[in-house]
């Protein structure tokens, strides 16, 4: 054994020969703290000591490695719904445990901007929500990290009656990433939307491990992933939906749309879907592949170069995500920001 | 005398081994609205995409001079920035990709690069031709459009693109009444606005009410078997085209 953390782990596991089991990750030893705290303070948010318990999509190990390293968890206090924008830098290794309450009936809107002026280095961004009745939480992250960089962000979600959580991420850049998204849908009608986007090339990675957990009546949770994987590139996306007996009428929808745009890409999906509950609807669609040729001589009937066709694909799957994006000031400043990548 | 803008000769095509065209001859001058006319499988839509460059369709014999180079030569995006267009009969949905930022990008293929400003102001106003919502220049390219809203996109394009020769493919076929008018007017603009010859490949004539029609061409079994002024338009339409199958 390594001593590396085992992450992102698929609940039941399959074939170890797969591949697709867990993901291992090697903590640094040293690792600063509040790189994120600092940014939502620097956003204008106020900043506080608290934890919440929260169970997240990379699990318990990392969560227990946290603690272990004295990592103290902040809370982010934010009064309104007029958009947050956290625009944190990795200069070195570094853990963050941010936690954030949405009261009754609030509406927040925070955007994550994730860059890394230090190479060969590790950040870690774990966000734990708690969503109290009938709360809209629109979390929007942008990660374009360096080419050395390993970007571990970690989010748990936790939604109570009519509660809404609403995630768009685009990961455009970033030598390895490392994704887990939880939403305990624990609230009468509460809902959960993912919507994201990635591109990942020259031997870039992106291991993703996503899970619904319904445990409420009439939830509704829908995960979208887009994509376009080149020169190297790879991903692995793990989708669960899981009923929980008690959840009857809850519907949970998986979608993954992927360009796979030379032979050298690796692409790996597991979509899951557990089911204890009789009266519930679950669905996994994906459409994965190169891009249709019928597609790509439209585009070309239009002048369009063939190459130029691709890099629009490839930009495309950005731009699904963002375009889910509900704040227009997030939209518009993730739209900039990934115009020339 | 009208320059010439494409002039086809002798043109064979296949699709693996099926032979689609057979010696197929069509001359279209510079401003000069043609119109294709025939039944079902007598090779219209194979002469629509030939002339784009479409892979699976092969040119077995024959030339085709466009702008007096040689057609056949060129990539289909490479034939595009020469001037040709085509509207396509079923437009094909692009996920993720605006019709705004498409637009966009295949004017600047085309070498006008315009700001946002200038882009948005002039198809607002192209949009205005069309009945057009401005609305769907944020919408993703044909997904979800309906089958009027597809072909309205594709007229959209061709007045942007303003390009030598358009080929309309059953531009007309699965719309109303209205929207049949209104993609004409479209056209009709395209006309006015660029001086541009038009190859409107069809099967109905209501398309043409309010265009100014050249010559008519009746293909059948991949050939052309006649031609004439805008008349035999309305002899088609009162005798159908039977009598030229097997002609």
């Amino acid at each position: 054994m390594s001593g590396n953390l085992i992450i992102n782990s698929l609940v039941p596991p399959t074939w170890n020969r797969l591949k697709v089991n867990e993901y291992e990750l090697p903590l640094p030893g040293t690792l600063q703290q509040d790189t994120a705290a600092d940014a939502f303070k620097t956003a204008g948010a106020g900043t506080a000591e608290g934890s919440l318990h929260i169970q997240t999509g990379c699990g318990k190990e990392l969560s227990d490695a946290l603690k272990e390293k004295g990592i103290i968890p902040k809370q982010i206090l934010i009064k309104g719904p007029e958009l947050v924008t956290s625009k944190i830098d990795y200069s070195g290794d570094a853990a963050d445990v941010i936690c954030i309450k949405a009261e009754e009936g609030q509406t927040l809107n925070i955007l994550t901007d994730i860059t890394s002026s230090a190479d060969k280095a590790a950040g870690v961004l774990q966000i734990l929500i708690e969503a109290a009745k009938g709360s809209v939480v629109n979390l929007s992250q942008l990660v374009r990290a360096g080419r050395d960089f390993t970007f571990v962000n970690d989010i748990g979600v936790v939604l109570e009656d009519g509660a809404g959580f609403n995630l768009s991420q685009v990961f455009a850049e970033g030598g390895r990433i490392i994704s887990g998204y939880m939403a305990l849908l624990s609230g009468e009608g509460s809902s959960s939307n993912v919507h994201a986007g990635l591109v990942r090339k020259a031997s870039q990675f992106i291991d993703m491990n996503y899970v619904m957990r319904h445990t409420a009546p009439s939830t509704r949770s829908e995960t979208y992933v887009s994509g376009a994987l080149m020169e190297g590139g790879s991903k692995t996306f793990r989708g669960t939906i899981d009923f929980v007996k008690g959840c009857a009428g809850a519907e949970g929808a998986e979608n993954e749309n992927m360009l796979l745009l030379d032979d050298t890409v690796i692409n790996k999906t597991v979509p899951l879907i557990l089911c204890d509950e009789e009266n519930v609807a679950g669905s996994h669609g994906a459409s994965i592949g190169r891009p249709a040729e019928d597609m790509l001589y439209y585009m070309m009937s239009r002048g369009i170069t063939r190459e130029r066709a691709l890099k629009i694909l490839e930009k495309a799957s950005l731009d699904s995500a963002v375009s889910y994006i509900s704040d227009e000031k997030a939209r518009e400043y993730v739209s900039s920001a990934i115009e020339g990548i | 005398m009208s320059k010439e803008t494409l002039t086809i000769e002798k043109l064979c095509v296949r699709i693996g081994e099926k032979e689609i065209l057979k010696g197929l001859d069509l001359k279209v001058c510079e401003g000069e609205t043609h119109v294709i006319m025939g039944p079902n499988g007598a090779g219209k839509s194979t002469l629509g995409n030939t002339l784009m460059g479409k892979s699976e369709y092969e040119v077995t014999s024959g030339k085709i001079t466009f702008m007096g180079e040689d057609l056949l030569a060129m990539s289909t995006d490479e034939r595009a920035r020469k001037g040709l267009f085509m509207s396509f009969q079923n437009p094909v949905e692009v996920p993720g990709v605006r019709l705004s930022e498409f637009v966009r990008n295949t004017c600047e293929a085309m070498g006008e690069k315009m700001s946002l400003w200038n882009f948005k102001k002039a198809a607002g106003e192209q949009m205005k031709v069309l009945g057009m919502d401005k609305t769907y220049l944020d919408r993703e390219l044909n997904v979800g459009f309906s089958g009027g809203e597809k072909k309205k996109a594709e007229i959209f394009q061709l007045l942007m693109l303003k390009p030598k020769l358009a080929i309309l493919d059953e531009t007309d076929s699965g719309l109303d009444v209205d929207a049949v008018r209104t993609v004409s007017e479209g056209v009709k603009a395209y006309q006015e606005q660029t001086g541009g010859s038009l190859i409107i490949i069809t099967h109905s004539t209501r398309i043409l009410e309010s265009l100014k029609v050249d010559r008519v061409h009746v293909i059948a079994d991949g050939t052309i078997v006649c031609e004439g002024d805008s008349s035999l338009v309305d002899e088609i339409n009162e005798n159908g085209f039977e009598k030229y199958i097997g002609k």
